[in-house]
C-alpha cells in the first residue's frame, strides 16, 4: 500500500483549522493521562516484574518496609554535645506515627548479652566453665586429702575465667561506644529510626525525611554545639535522593532540551514564529507518546525519564526537514499549496522511510528483558512515529494557518544560486582514507574498552554535603543485606543452616560473611545450657564451705548470671529484634545474609548473588535471597546478555526496513556504511576520553543505529533524487538540514549531560558522540563513496 | 571442710601410730581391709591419745611417721598418680620419687594429724573386694550435723602381707584421680623432671621448716 501524500496535503490544506482541532483535543486528554506517569527510580524498576528477584525484592519491601533503618548521624567538636542532641531528637521522634521504633544505641542490647551471657556462650565453653567449677570444688576437697600435694608456686585457679571472659567481652566497648554507635571517625553518634511506611512509597518518604528535617530543625542543633551536624544515612534517605535527583533531572533535561533546540532553530531559519509550526506540533506528538506510554507501561524509569529530552530533540528534525523543504519550495516561487504537496511528497516520503526505519528499529528492542531496553524502545519508537504523523500533517495545518493569516514572509523574487549549483564531492579519496584510518585505529582499541564494575559509579551524584561522620561497618553490614523471606521459625532455620552449609563448602572463596534470622539472636542448645547453670548453681550452693574468701566473690560474680530462664523473641531487646520487623513493628521470619566481599564492584555482587539467590534447603524447599546488590547484578547479566543481542537485531531491523525502501543491496551497503564506521568511532572517543561501556551508556548504542541511519538515509535520497553529480548540491541542502537536525538532536541529548543521575549522563555523553560521528560520517564518508562510484560509472 | 581433712589425717595417724606401738603380725591378722582400719584405729588413738595436749614427743612424731609409711602403699599411690610417666621411669628414679613422696607427706600432714587428733570418729559402713583382690572401704565421718563419706581404696601388695591404703576419695574426689590430672597438666606443660624437682623443693622446704 502506498500512501498518497499528495492526497494528505490537499486535505489538511482544506480542513487545517479542524485538524489542529482535534490534534489540540488529543494532546489534551494525552496530556491529562501523561501527567499520572508515575517515576520508578528504583534501579529494581529496570528489571522484569516476573524476575524471582524482583519478585521477592517487592514482597521484602511490601512486608520489611525498607531494609534497615534510617540513620541520623549527628557529629560535631564535642562528642557529648551530640549525644545530648541525640537524646533529644530521640525523645522528640519517638511519638512520631511515621517511626515504629526510634534505637538511641545499643545500652540495652549490651546489658542483654550481659546478663544471658553464659546462655550466649558456646555450649563448649559453658561446659568448660562448668568443668571449671567442678575442677575447682575436687581441688578444694583434695587439698582436704592427707595424700594431696599441690604445686606452691604453680597453682592453677580453675576459677580464673578471664580468657573466657575476654573471649565474649565486646573488645573496645568502653565510655560512650558501650551505649551508643559512634561514626566511624569517633566524632559523632548515629540514631537509628525505623519507619512505619514502605521505602517505595515516595510521598511516605519525602514526608517521613521532610518531618525529621522540621523536628530536627526546631531542637536546633547549634543550640547544643555551634559545630553539630546532622546527616542522614540508609535506604530511606537514599531511595528518596534518588528519587529527587531524577525529578529534578527530568525536569532539567526538558527545560535544556526546549531552550536549546528552539533557540537552534530560530537561529537557523532566522524566523521568529517559525519555531512555532515545529514546537508545537512536536510537543503535541510527544503528548500523544507519553499518554500512551501511561497507557501501555504506567510508569517512567530512571533511563526513560529522559526521553522527554531525547524524543523532543529527534522529533524536531521531522520538523526542520519539513519546514526547510517548504521554505526552499517557496523560495523557489510556488505557492503554499504546491510548496506543501512538493515538501510533503518528497521529504515527507523519506521521513517517513527514516522514521519508519528508526521507530522499527527502537521496537526491536521491545524483546528485551531489560527495561532499560524494552521500555526505551518501546517510547521512542512510538514517539518517533507520533512525531512523523504530527510533522505530516499537523505541522503543515499550522504551515496553511499561518500564510492564510499572513504571519510569515517566504517568498523571494530570485532563488539563492547555492540551491540549484550542482558539483562533485571535492576530496573522496582522501576522506576514504582518513575514515579508514580512524576507523582502523578505533577497532584497534576496542577491546581495550574497560567495563564499569563499579556500583558506585553509577549511582546518582545527589549532591549532598559529603557528613564529617561515616557508618561504622558494624552498621554498614545491616544495612543492605541479601533477605530470604521465610515463613517460620523452622523454614529461616533450614536456610540458615543450608547458607552456612554453602560457606563452609566453599570455605575462602566464599562471598558470605555472615548469616542470620531473627531467631539467631535466641542462644542455641538452651536445655543443654539451662541443665548445666541449674547444676552449677547447686555444685556452688553445696560447695560453698570449700571456697575461701576470694573465691566466694568470684563464686558470686559467677552465681548472677545463674539467674537465667529459657529465652524467646519476646525476651530479646528491640535493638536486637528491630532489623528482623515489620514495618508494624511485629518480629518477622526472614533471613539476612551479608556480604564477606564489597558489592560495588559487580563481579563481586554477581558471585554472591549466584551463591545465594536460589537455596535448596533440606527441607526440600527452595527459597530465594533479594537486595538491591542482586538486583544490580542479575541487571549487569542481563543487560550484558542483552545489549549485544540489542545492537544485532536493531542493525538487522534497519538493513531490512532499508533494503525494502531502496530495493538495492548495494545501496543498503553505501548507507549502512557511515552508521557502522559512526560505531566504531564511538568506540574510538570511548577510548581516548578513557570512558568505560556501562549498563546505562550502552543503552545508546541502538539509540545511535536507530538515530544515526537517518543521516545518510536523507544524504542517499536527495542524492537519488537529484542524480548524477549533485552531491555539493546535496550537502549544501540536505546536508545543512541534517547539520541543523543533527545539533537539535545533540542539544536534546546535551540536556542529559548536566543530569545528576548517570544513566542520563552516560546516555548523553555516549548518544553525543554516536549522533556527531553518525553525521560526520554521512556527510563525507557516504559522499565519499558516492563520488567514487560516480567515477566508477563513468 | 577443712574438719574433714582433719578427720581423714586423724584417721591415718591413728593407724600409723597403732601400727608402730603394735606388733606388726597384729595387722596381718586382720582377715579384712576394715578390720585392718579397725584395728589401725585403735593402736592409733592409744598413741595419739596418750596425752592430753597436742603435742607429740620426738620419739611419738617417729613412731607416726613410721606408722604413715607403714599404713600406707606410697609406690601404688605414685605409680597410679604418674600413669604412664611411672612406666617411663628406670626403677631408680621409681625409688626417688616414692621417697620425695612419701616425705612431703610424711612431713606436710603429721603436725595436723597432731594438731587435731583428738577430732573425728569415723564409722566403717561397707566394703568392696574387687575379683583383683582390690579393696573399696566406706566410711562416714560427722562434719557439721552432715556425715562426708571417705573412701579408702586398700591393697594387699603382696599375698599374705597386710593391707596397704594407696587411695583416699574424700566427697568423691579421689587423690590418685586429682593428682594423675595435675600432673599430668604439669608435665606436659614442662616435664618429669620440672615436677620431681619441684616436689624436692617442697620436701626440702619442709625438712628445712621441721
Amino acid at each position: 500500500m502506498r500512501i498518497s501524500y499528495e492526497r494528505i496535503v490537499h486535505y489538511v490544506y482544506h480542513h487545517h483549522v479542524g485538524i489542529i482541532l482535534v490534534a489540540l483535543a488529543m494532546s489534551v486528554l494525552s496530556g491529562s493521562l501523561a501527567s499520572q506517569l508515575r517515576i520508578k527510580a528504583d534501579p529494581a524498576d529496570l528489571l522484569p516484574d516476573d524476575y524471582i528477584s524482583v519478585r521477592e525484592l517487592n514482597r521484602i519491601k511490601e512486608r520489611v518496609g525498607g531494609i534497615g533503618p534510617l540513620m541520623i548521624v549527628i557529629t560535631g567538636d564535642e562528642l557529648t554535645a551530640s549525644i545530648q542532641f541525640l537524646n533529644a531528637l530521640a525523645d522528640s521522634l519517638k511519638h512520631s506515627p511515621l517511626l515504629s521504633s526510634v534505637i538511641r544505641g545499643r545500652t540495652e542490647e549490651v546489658e542483654f548479652l550481659s546478663d544471658n551471657r553464659l546462655l550466649y556462650m558456646d555450649l563448649a565453653d559453658l561446659q568448660d566453665v562448668q568443668q571449671r567449677v567442678y575442677d575447682k570444688v575436687e581441688l578444694e576437697k583434695l587439698k582436704r586429702s592427707p595424700l594431696y600435694i599441690g604445686f606452691d608456686d604453680e597453682e592453677e585457679d580453675p576459677l580464673d575465667v578471664s580468657d573466657l571472659e575476654a573471649k565474649y567481652s565486646q573488645a573496645g566497648l568502653t565510655g560512650f561506644e558501650r551505649d551508643y554507635y559512634l561514626t566511624a571517625e569517633g566524632n559523632g553518634v548515629i540514631l537509628r529510626v525505623y519507619p512505619t511506611g514502605v521505602i517505595t512509597d515516595v510521598k511516605f518518604t519525602r514526608r517521613l525525611l521532610g518531618d525529621i528535617r522540621g523536628t530536627i530543625d526546631d531542637i536546633r542543633p547549634t543550640r547544643f554545639h555551634p559545630s553539630l551536624e546532622v546527616t542522614f544515612s540508609g535506604s530511606f534517605k537514599n531511595a528518596s535522593a534518588q528519587y529527587n535527583v531524577v525529578v529534578k533531572d527530568l525536569q532539567s533535561t526538558a527545560l535544556y532540551a526546549f531552550l536549546g533546540v528552539l533557540l537552534l532553530i530560530s537561529l537557523y531559519f532566522r524566523q521568529i514564529l517559525s519555531p512555532l509550526f515545529i514546537v508545537l506540533p512536536l510537543l503535541m506528538s510527544l503528548s500523544w507518546t507519553f499518554g500512551l506510554t501511561w497507557i501501555v507501561i504506567g510508569n517512567l524509569n530512571q533511563i526513560t525519564v529522559c526521553l522527554f529530552a531525547i524524543l523532543f530533540g529527534l522529533g524536531i528534525d521531522f520538523g526542520i526537514h519539513i519546514f526547510a523543504r517548504y521554505r526552499e519550495a517557496r523560495r523557489r516561487g510556488l505557492n503554499t499549496e504546491a510548496a506543501l504537496v512538493e515538501t510533503v511528497c518528497h521529504t515527507g516520503s523519506a521521513l517517513s522511510t527514516t522514521a519508519v526505519t528508526t521507530a522499527v528499529a527502537f521496537f526491536s528492542l521491545l524483546f528485551s528483558d531489560f527495561k532499560g531496553f524494552s521500555e526505551f524502545g518501546f517510547i521512542v519508537g512510538a514517539g518517533i512515529m507520533f512525531s512523523l504523523v504530527a510533522m505530516l500533517i499537523v505541522c503543515p495545518a499550522f504551515i496553511v494557518l499561518v500564510e492564510r493569516l499572513r504571519l510569515i514572509k517566504l517568498q523571494q523574487k530570485s532563488v539563492p544560486q547555492h540551491l540549484v549549483r550542482r558539483g562533485r564531492y571535492p576530496v573522496p579519496h582522501l576522506t576514504l582514507i582518513l575514515g579508514v584510518l580512524a576507523t582502523g585505529y578505533s577497532l584497534y582499541h576496542l577491546d581495550k574498552l574497560g567495563f564499569e564494575y563499579d556500583f558506585k559509579q553509577l549511582k546518582p551524584d545527589t549532591q549532598e554535603e559529603t557528613p564529617r561522620g561515616s557508618i561504622p561497618d558494624e552498621l554498614k553490614e545491616t544495612r543492605s543485606p541479601a533477605i530470604v523471606l521465610t515463613e517460620n521459625r523452622q523454614q529461616a532455620m533450614e536456610v540458615v543452616a543450608e547458607v552456612r552449609r554453602v560457606m563452609a563448602a566453599r570455605g575462602d572463596s566464599s562471598t558470605i560473611r555472615s548469616v542470620k534470622s531473627v531467631y539467631s539472636f535466641l542462644p542455641d542448645a538452651q536445655p543443654e545450657k539451662l541443665a548445666i547453670i541449674a547444676d552449677l548453681q547447686q555444685v556452688l550452693d553445696e560447695n560453698e564451705d570449700l571456697l575461701d574468701e576470694d573465691d566466694r566473690i568470684r563464686a558470686d560474680s559467677l552465681r548472677t548470671f545463674l539467674n537465667v530462664h529459657e529465652l524467646t523473641l519476646e525476651d530479646l531487646p528491640e535493638d536486637l529484634t528491630k532489623s528482623f520487623s515489620s514495618k508494624e513493628g511485629k518480629i518477622l521470619s526472614f533471613v539476612q545474609i551479608n556480604a564477606a566481599v564489597p558489592l560495588r564492584d559487580g563481579r563481586n555482587a554477581i558471585a554472591f548473588a549466584d551463591e545465594i539467590k536460589k537455596i535448596e534447603a533440606a527441607d526440600g524447599n527452595t527459597y530465594y535471597a533479594s537486595s538491591a546488590h542482586i538486583i544490580f547484578a542479575e541487571m549487569l547479566e542481563l543487560m550484558l546478555d542483552d545489549a549485544v543481542k540489542a545492537v544485532v537485531l536493531t542493525l538487522l531491523v534497519v538493513s531490512i526496513v532499508l533494503l525494502i525502501d531502496l530495493r538495492n543491496v548495494l545501496s543498503v551497503i553505501l548507507v549502512l556504511t557511515p552508521l557502522l564506521t559512526a560505531l566504531a568511532w564511538v568506540t574510538g572517543f570511548m577510548y581516548i576520553f578513557d570512558f568505560k561501556v556501562n549498563i546505562y551508556n550502552i543503552v545508546a548504542f541502538p539509540t545511535i543505529i536507530g538515530m544515526g541511519i537517518d543521516n545518510a538515509v536523507h544524504v542517499f535520497h536527495r542524492y537519488r533524487e537529484s542524480g548524477i553529480g549533485s552531491l555539493r548540491l546535496v550537502l549544501r541542502t540536505t546536508g545543512v538540514a541534517l547539520l541543523a537536525t543533527t545539533l537539535t538532536t545533540m542539544v536534546g541529548f546535551a540536556g542529559l549531560v548536566p543530569a545528576h543521575h548517570p544513566a542520563l549522563y552516560w546516555i548523553g555523553i555516549v548518544s553525543l558522540l554516536g549522533l556527531g560521528s553518525c553525521f560526520v560520517s554521512a556527510v563525507t564518508l557516504l559522499p565519499a563513496l558516492l563520488q567514487l562510484r560516480e567515477g566508477r560509472g563513468s | 571442710m577443712k574438719t574433714l581433712g582433719v578427720l581423714c589425717c586423724l584417721l591415718l595417724t591413728a593407724a600409723s601410730v597403732h601400727g608402730a606401738t603394735e606388733d606388726a603380725q597384729v595387722a596381718l591378722k586382720q582377715p579384712t581391709p576394715t578390720a585392718f582400719l579397725e584395728a589401725h584405729d585403735g593402736r592409733v588413738r592409744a598413741i595419739v591419745l596418750r596425752d592430753s595436749t597436742d603435742s607429740l614427743t620426738a620419739d611419738e612424731r617417729e613412731q607416726v611417721r613410721l606408722l604413715i609409711n607403714e599404713a600406707f602403699d606410697f609406690r601404688e599411690l605414685s605409680r597410679q598418680s604418674l600413669g604412664d610417666t611411672w612406666d617411663a621411669r628406670t626403677d631408680a628414679e621409681r625409688e626417688e620419687f616414692v621417697s620425695v613422696y612419701r616425705g612431703i607427706i610424711e612431713r606436710q600432714n603429721l603436725d595436723m594429724f597432731v594438731r587435731y587428733h583428738r577430732d573425728g570418729g569415723i564409722a566403717y559402713t561397707g566394703e568392696q573386694i574387687g575379683e583383683d583382690g582390690r579393696a573399696v572401704v566406706l566410711g562416714e565421718v560427722p562434719v557439721k550435723k552432715e556425715k562426708k563419706i571417705i573412701a579408702y581404696s586398700l591393697h594387699r601388695p603382696d599375698p599374705g602381707k597386710q593391707w596397704q591404703i594407696y587411695d583416699l576419695t574424700v566427697d568423691g574426689a579421689g587423690t590418685v584421680a586429682g593428682n594423675r590430672r595435675a600432673w599430668s597438666r604439669y608435665i606436659a606443660r614442662n616435664s618429669y623432671e620440672k615436677l620431681l624437682e619441684g616436689l624436692r623443693k617442697k620436701l626440702a622446704k619442709l625438712e628445712g621448716a621441721g
